[in-house]
């Protein structure tokens, strides 16, 4: 009939024996030595950690050293100009009521905003009331002085 | 808010020309802030504090103006928060030049972080202990007003 078809047989004699024994990794160090080499490098890492921060520390000191010795003069000069301001808005908000009825400046209709302290306490203004009368840039740029600037 | 009777100082208390050691001046300044609580009562210590930084300023202008100059402009340039240690060759010249004209040494390292007791002529303002009644004193009564035109007092509903 036909010729006889090929086959995917094995070759003759068999297969080569295939070695299934164990390989295992190479290891260059053991576990102590692994846990010692942890150890140094913690250790001069620590080291390394310690001289920078105190250099940190020490920087930290000056600057702030520095800025507290300045603090006075620009707090002196920050006070007269907010006073200046307190009267500035103050008499813009006379010229804005004076037709107003029954309007005091300072108070709502006559009636006082804190009503059981002494009234020559000084108490801050609201900050939305400080910067009323000006630009809203101002209010911006002041309020949200760290977003803004 | 700030009614008529309320007393603010004029306008020529306080107008100061604006800008040695200041050290007394600004510790009374920082106390007198401190204690007080309020700007007013502190205005001649403010004005003692910059007359003292604008003659100081004055005098550095006088004689070491180059120096004082560039060691600004380094602190302003090299980083930026001006920090010292970028700037320490122009440091080093300036401290010579104000210890040879003006005979100011450098404070010690921390100094202005230390701090300080101040013994100050002023007295003490007094602090009245709380007072704690056996009732709550009513509060007066309002005026007559009719109702609110524009909604709500609170300053925060814009």
């Amino acid at each position: 009939m036909a010729a006889t078809p090929t086959q995917d047989l094995p070759p003759k004699g068999g297969y080569a024996p295939v070695n299934f024994t164990r390989i295992p990794a190479r290891s260059y160090f053991n576990g102590y030595q692994l846990f010692a080499g942890f150890g140094v490098v913690s250790a001069v890492a620590c080291y390394m950690y310690y001289k920078t921060y105190s250099l940190v520390r020490r920087e930290d000191i000056e600057m702030r050293s520095g800025r507290l010795a300045v603090e006075p003069l620009l707090l002196a000069e920050r006070d007269r100009e907010f006073l200046k301001q307190i009267r500035r808005n103050r008499d813009e908000e006379a010229r804005l009521m004076a037709n107003v009825e029954g309007w005091e400046v300072g108070t709502y209709h006559g009636e006082r905003i804190y009503k059981t302290i002494p009234s020559e306490r000084f108490i801050d203004p609201v900050i939305n009331e400080y910067f009323a009368h000006g630009p809203s840039k101002a209010y911006t740029d002041n309020a949200f002085f760290s977003l803004f600037s | 808010m700030f009614t008529k009777d309320f007393p603010l100082p004029t306008e020529e208390e306080l107008t100061v020309q604006e800008i040695n050691t200041c050290e007394e001046q600004n510790n009374e300044y920082m106390l007198c802030r401190k204690e007080e609580k309020d700007p007013r009562k502190c205005l001649d210590e403010g004005k003692a504090v910059t007359a003292c930084s604008l003659n100081f300023f004055r005098k550095i202008k006088k004689s070491c103006l180059e120096e004082f100059s560039q060691y600004a402009n380094c602190l302003d340039k090299s980083s930026r928060d001006m920090e010292y240690k970028y700037c320490r060759n122009t440091q080093a010249i300036y401290d010579k030049c104000v210890l040879d004209n003006l005979g100011l040494e450098r404070p010690d390292f921390g100094y202005f972080c230390e701090p300080k007791i101040v013994d100050s002529k002023r007295p003490k303002p007094i602090e009245e202990p709380l007072s704690f009644p056996d009732a709550p004193e009513p509060l007066p009564e309002l005026p007559v007003g009719g109702e609110a035109r524009y909604g709500s007092r609170k300053f925060w509903f814009q």
